[in-house]
């Protein structure tokens, strides 16, 4: 037990300098760093606009109010931003590192070699500003629903947002990993990225057997809707069981077919 | 006891060949005959603690692979291997904490930003503590002299700075077993001496096992008093570098310059002739016999100046890819 924690422990502190010079990689290039920053923005009000055309129909979605579907669309905006700033730009590149060979020095290293590829680089200023979008969305459609939150709810919230971006990572990973039978997989990527927009709504616009199938076959309303439901009070118990299984079993399958995957790997030629 | 033992050790690639066209690689789309590449067939070898190999062989004879092989990088088709006990496609993380591999084509070092920053990562990665870290650190940096360049962008510095920040990199945490892969490619002379000089120095006093390859016969011949040599995946020799001519016969070059033209066809009684313009000739001879044969020489024609040489090292190589090429063919 002792040995795990000191491996957690390494591999956060490790996570934390990764990002850090990932940061400052991004910091060397102002012009680009400051277009990166507007192109964020430019995303955020697209987004924006969307809620103000909620907001002046004024009328509810499938039973959620316009101040609960800003909660969900905050809600959506920080896990997209995990997914977007801390593991996407890794996975988009994992295709490019195992037909270009560059794998071999990641694998040579004495940690975690899923978690190096695949959390290497990270893009902040992008997370900072979808959170910080995201957290005052949230905030917004609570205090307008003047709904008590306390404590407990807002670390629930936060355990599910938490759980819902390691449901992201392992699903969204699993798909990528083709690149060590097929090598060049963007089209996969591309292809499998479009589904993150399923949560771009609540999941109750859907019929029942769409969230069926959404919640435990391919669990991608477990990302983003899971934490909103959770605080908004309409998670039903198996949901809130699901919510906290899933993560779990979904990193565990990841994490092995990523070992399986790996004993693929052909390198390239030098 | 050996360090490293190979047992075996073969890797087999899948591939495919595409006839030329867009006709072919639409077809593709549908079938691809597939083939096999044995790049590694069953190569056996031990190497001693301490000991520094260089591994020779023509492009694609399996070096890089066989090196991949015992980093843990590829998993083999077959055989075994063993470094340190032990089996490197295991991937433990005790394995991967004493041994390092340096390659000359790719990178470790964050490009855009100074290598101290990747020198921190790896301290982190290795779990050094500071103390050591930074003993480390100034140390290789002073050998190496670039204590002025740790603050430097990765990209703006040269080939050969690079280079070094990438050996530093690899050796902070004093590994027991290095693999070096190619590590001067591409640098001038002056910089490959540099490394050459750095590599002899850290083995000699870490007593480090070495494997390393290299395209350019000087860095074997100036590091490694034993050579490994691969051609076709097979293992064609194994043993000092310099006796490698030795397998074609024990033979010494005389080249001679001459003061008068003469015919080349007078120069055959002597011994094989290499080359020939009338002035300037370079006979093959017996090692044993070369005395009498240069006195001969200096007798009998016009010959201003003359120097008994070595046949060069590169051409028992090149024998010896022959002939794992010709063994593989038959």
């Amino acid at each position: 037990m002792k040995q795990i924690l000191t491996a957690i422990k390494k591999h956060l502190i490790l996570w934390g300098i990764l990002m850090k010079n990932s940061l400052m990689s991004q910091l060397e290039y102002r012009v680009n760093f400051y277009t990166g920053m507007a192109m964020e923005l430019g995303y955020l009000l697209a987004k924006t606009v969307y809620i103000i055309v909620i907001y002046k129909a004024g009328i509810p979605i499938n039973g959620l109010s316009p101040d609960e579907v800003l909660v969900f669309f905050g809600t959506y905006m920080i896990v997209t931003a995990s997914y977007a700033g801390i593991y996407a730009s890794n996975f988009w590149g994992m295709s490019d590192q195992v037909r270009n060979g560059d794998l071999d020095l990641l694998l040579v290293k004495p940690v975690s070699t899923q978690f190096i590829l695949t959390l290497k680089r990270s893009d902040l200023s992008c997370v900072i500003i979808d959170v910080g979008t995201g957290i005052a969305a949230v905030a917004i459609g609570l205090s307008r629903l003047k709904l008590s939150v306390g404590i407990l709810s807002i670390l629930g919230y936060i355990g599910y947002v938490l759980a819902g971006s390691v449901v992201g990572y392992a699903l969204f990973l699993l798909p990528q990993l083709l690149t060590f039978w097929f090598v060049k997989t963007e089209a996969v990527s591309a292809l499998v990225d479009s589904f993150w927009d399923f949560n771009n709504m609540p999941m109750g616009i859907y019929n029942r057997a769409i969230q069926s199938v959404g919640v435990f076959l391919i669990p991608i309303f477990v990302v983003t809707n899971f934490p909103a439901l959770f605080i908004l009070r309409r998670m039903e118990p198996l949901y809130a069981v699901w919510g906290i299984l899933c993560p779990v079993l979904l990193l565990t399958l990841a994490s092995l077919a990523f070992r399986f995957s790996l004993k693929r790997y052909a390198s390239a030629s030098s | 006891m050996a360090i490293i033992e190979v047992s075996g050790l073969t890797k087999t690639f899948e591939y495919y060949k595409k006839q030329e066209g867009l006709s072919a690689s639409l077809r593709g789309l549908i079938h691809r005959e597939k083939l096999l590449k044995e790049a590694v067939k069953g190569i056996d070898f031990t190497i001693e603690r301490g000991e520094m190999v260089g591994f020779l062989g023509p492009n694609g004879a399996g070096k890089t692979t066989t090196l991949k092989m015992l980093s843990g990088i590829l998993f083999p088709t077959g055989g075994k291997a063993s470094v340190m006990g032990y089996v490197p496609w295991e991937r433990k993380k005790a394995f991967k904490m004493r041994f390092a591999i340096v390659m000359g084509q790719k990178s470790q070092l964050w490009w855009d930003l100074p290598a101290s920053e990747s020198l921190a990562l790896n301290r982190h990665i290795y779990e050094l503590d500071e103390a050591a870290y930074r003993r480390s650190v100034d140390e290789l940096t002073e050998l190496l002299d670039v204590k002025d360049l740790l603050g430097v962008q990765v990209r703006r510095l040269s080939l050969g700075e690079r280079m070094k920040m990438e050996l530093i990199a690899s050796l902070l945490h004093k590994p027991e077993v290095m693999f070096l892969d190619e590590p001067t490619i591409g640098l001038d002379l002056i910089s490959q001496q540099r490394i050459r000089d750095f590599l002899r120095y850290y083995n000699t006093q870490t007593q480090t096992t070495v494997i390393l390859t290299s395209h350019y016969t000087s860095d074997i011949q100036d590091l490694c008093k034993r050579t490994i040599v691969i051609g076709d995946g097979q293992l064609v020799y194994d043993g000092p570098l310099m006796q490698i001519n030795s397998l074609f016969g024990d033979r010494k070059l005389l080249k001679i310059s001459l003061s008068e033209p003469i015919d080349c066809e007078q120069l055959n009684r002597f011994g094989t002739v290499r080359s020939c313009d009338s002035l300037q000739a370079v006979l093959e001879v017996d090692r044993g016999s070369v005395r009498e044969t240069a006195s001969e020489v200096l007798e009998k024609l016009p010959v201003v100046d003359f120097n008994i040489e070595d046949i060069p090292i590169e051409e028992g190589i090149t024998h010896l890819y022959q002939r794992g090429l010709d063994h593989a063919h038959t």
